[in-house]
């Protein structure tokens, strides 16, 4: 779109239904003689159903929300689901028809505190740290998935995760969470 | 046939007999139809929905034009996205005519206009696991969940403002990581 008159937001916003119905008109006009919008929207739609097609095949490692795990569940992912207290510890493994693995993770946050999880002495294969991510502040709980077949690479190990509260004052914990993963029996 | 503008192809078509302009009516689907596909997409939100739209307007684009009634040659794509809105609105009214001219233009006519592009489906996950985790969610939550910019701010505690500022950020970073072509 660099070479065309309008700039991106906008097209954006009137893909996802968000401008006013006469915006929406000028931004049609526009893009029925547009070759570089018309590419682009193109390009979302792929994304679109990409998109789809790579969640639910559990191919994405994901920090989700409580209904976009059980949109996943509704479209047959299946799931293994651990939950765990602040300071607490679980057993965890993923099974041969696991596609993701979820640990529910509960807490105390505050609301306009950014949340980032920490890994502690886990295997390379999972991430050392992931920033800003969702909290359901209502619950009181985060929701980490990885892939099965990710996790059942995993030996056995016991790892942490570590919750941290960013704010303006710093950095706080806010839970530490135990796990002791076995590869499955068998 | 790429170079010609609109007002040429329509001229081309217009002046030939009934179908001969064979070149220049398949130039006209080839520069439309993928315009058409969006419109139908963005206001039906249905694939199959789309694939019919596509067609009856081409259909009746093409009609127009062999018919010597589009007034204004130049202004095709105007014509085109009239079409759209009217065949839109027609279909929300149950109105439907499609049969007749596809019998006259022919399916075969159009190009398969459900197929969009693919995208590797393993560069696309590796490029979502490059996200930050927020842009993530905000593009799962969009496109897999079909959630709206103010569902996503109320779902992550987020302003609409600000997931829309999240969502075109991560657009554009999947684009770079994907590859324009992609």
């Amino acid at each position: 779109v660099s070479t065309c008159r309008l700039p991106l937001p906008p097209l954006l916003d009137y893909w996802f239904g968000e401008l006013t119905p006469t915006e929406s008109a000028e931004i049609e006009e526009h893009l029925f003689g547009c070759n570089l919008c018309t590419d682009w929207l193109t390009w979302v739609t792929a994304v679109d159903s990409g998109v789809e097609r790579t969640v639910r095949g559990g191919r994405v490692p994901l920090l989700l929300t409580r209904a976009l795990i059980e949109r996943l569940e509704r479209d047959g992912v299946r799931i293994r689901h651990y939950r765990v207290l602040a300071g607490g510890s679980v057993q965890c493994t993923a099974g041969p028809e696991d596609d993701l693995v979820a640990m529910w993770l509960m807490g105390e946050f505050y609301t306009g505190e950014r949340v980032d999880l920490v890994f502690v002495g886990a295997p390379a294969a999972l991430p050392e740290r992931r920033d800003d991510i969702p909290v359901d502040h209502a619950r009181g709980e985060v929701v980490f998935v990885e892939r099965g077949d990710v996790i059942r690479q995993l030996p056995p190990h016991v790892a942490a995760i570590r919750l941290v509260g960013v704010g303006e004052a710093g950095e706080r914990p806010i839970g530490e969470y135990t796990l002791h993963h076995m590869p499955w029996p068998g | 046939m790429d170079e010609v503008d609109d007002g040429k192809l329509v001229q081309q078509i217009a002046r030939a007999a009934p179908g001969e302009a064979k070149e220049a009516e398949t130039e006209l689907v080839r520069r439309f139809a993928p315009r058409i596909r969006l419109y139908g997409l963005r206001h039906l939100r249905d694939e199959t929905t789309t694939q019919d739209l596509t067609q009856e307007v081409l259909a009746t684009t093409l009609e127009a034009a062999r018919a010597g009634r589009i007034r204004e040659p130049e202004r095709l794509a105007s014509f085109v996205l009239g079409t759209c809105r009217m065949l839109v609105w027609d279909q929300r009214r149950g109105a439907r005519r499609q049969g007749r001219l596809l019998a006259t233009f022919g399916e075969g006519l159009a190009p398969d206009p459900a197929a969009g592009p693919a995208l590797d489906a393993a560069r696309l996950a590796d490029c979502l696991a490059q996200l930050a985790e927020r842009e993530r969610v905000v593009v799962v939550l969009t496109f897999y969940a079909d959630r709206s910019g103010d569902e996503i701010a109320r779902e992550l505690a987020m302003s609409p403002g600000h997931v829309r500022v999240v969502r075109h950020r991560a657009l554009v970073r999947l684009r770079n990581c994907l590859g324009a072509s992609a």
